[in-house]
């Protein structure tokens, strides 16, 4: 007889719980009801600084407490960062997922997982992906869930978003990356 | 002396209808609302050249697909994607999107994986 096929998990990249945190919409990660799971350089990455979606994104961790998944990645880089070097950041993201997709796919029977990620990573990264293992973008995503009637507009949620952030960029200076003195000149577009 | 000209694009179907529902409800043409829009970015860039600024041609590269987030982040002197987001959000450049085929595919997947 045939095993059934576990249920995937589901692994967010940072792209998506910041895009998902400014359209106020975080839960629809639990909607397909996957085991969401966070990787510990991706979170970091999203809580860190002091940022807008820092906040929603705590929250949400905090109201549902998904399982985190630890990597070297991660430890490398605390570790780095305790013992007063300046750690790279570019890419641990990345790097850390990488790890969480190899952890899972030498589970036996291998975990099957969809990853989750924006638009360019898709373009920009690649991965080798265990089979059973998708990645696949947010807007993807969204289209799934409004296929499902789970969701009433994909489009709608990537356009709270830009409203969201917008609104931010020209109501709230003083949190705007243009007032950022990491910024290495004054910010006019 | 500047006159109009025709020429032949193509355009997202659903954007296409998005944009005539907005036509409809400003009273004006599609036609109209391109050309006020690729005034805007042309204007905005030319600017920008004029003063050495480089940063609007960075965020059009990235929104364009022609240069990878951590690039345009070392680019702009930013520290966090969410920077990047806002500063697209503020320049009113799309951020980059795959092709509508690529995404649909990714749908059916993730229909077939039972969901």
């Amino acid at each position: 007889m045939a095993q059934a096929r576990p249920a995937p998990l589901l692994l967010p990249d940072a792209g998506p719980l910041i895009t998902l945190a400014y359209a106020g919409q975080l839960d629809l990660l639990l909607r397909p009801g996957w085991s969401l799971q966070l990787v510990d350089m991706v979170l970091h990455e999203v809580t860190r600084n002091a940022t807008p979606s820092r906040d929603a994104i705590t929250d949400f961790v905090a109201r549902h407490r998904p399982p985190i998944i630890e990597t070297a990645t991660f430890r490398h880089h605390q570790a780095r960062s305790a013992s007063g070097t300046v750690p790279r950041k570019a890419g641990l993201g990345e790097l850390a997922m990488q790890e969480a997709i190899q952890q899972l796919a030498l589970q036996e029977p291998p975990q099957p997982a969809v990853l989750l990620f924006e638009d360019h990573k898709i373009a920009s990264t690649s991965f080798f992906l265990p089979e059973g293992t998708l990645r696949v973008s947010t807007r993807a995503f969204l289209i799934f869930l409004e296929g499902k009637g789970w969701l009433a507009s994909a489009a709608e949620v990537e356009q709270a978003a830009i409203r969201a952030g917008r609104l931010l960029a020209t109501r709230n200076s003083k949190d705007f990356p243009g007032d950022d003195p990491r910024i290495r000149e004054p910010y006019v577009l | 002396m500047s006159g109009n000209v025709n020429f032949t694009g193509s355009v997202d179907r659903d954007l296409l209808k998005r944009a005539k529902v907005i036509a409809a409800k400003s009273d004006t043409s599609v036609n109209a609302l391109f050309n006020a829009q690729l005034r805007y970015l042309v204007e905005t860039f030319e600017s920008a050249d004029a003063s050495h600024n480089a940063n609007y041609a960075t965020l059009l590269a990235f929104s364009l697909g022609r240069l990878d987030a951590d690039a345009a982040l070392r680019a702009l002197g930013l520290g966090s994607e969410e920077d990047l987001f806002l500063l697209m959000v503020q320049a009113h450049l799309p951020m980059p999107r795959l092709p509508e085929a690529e995404t649909a595919e990714m749908v059916k997947a993730l229909h077939e994986l039972g969901g």
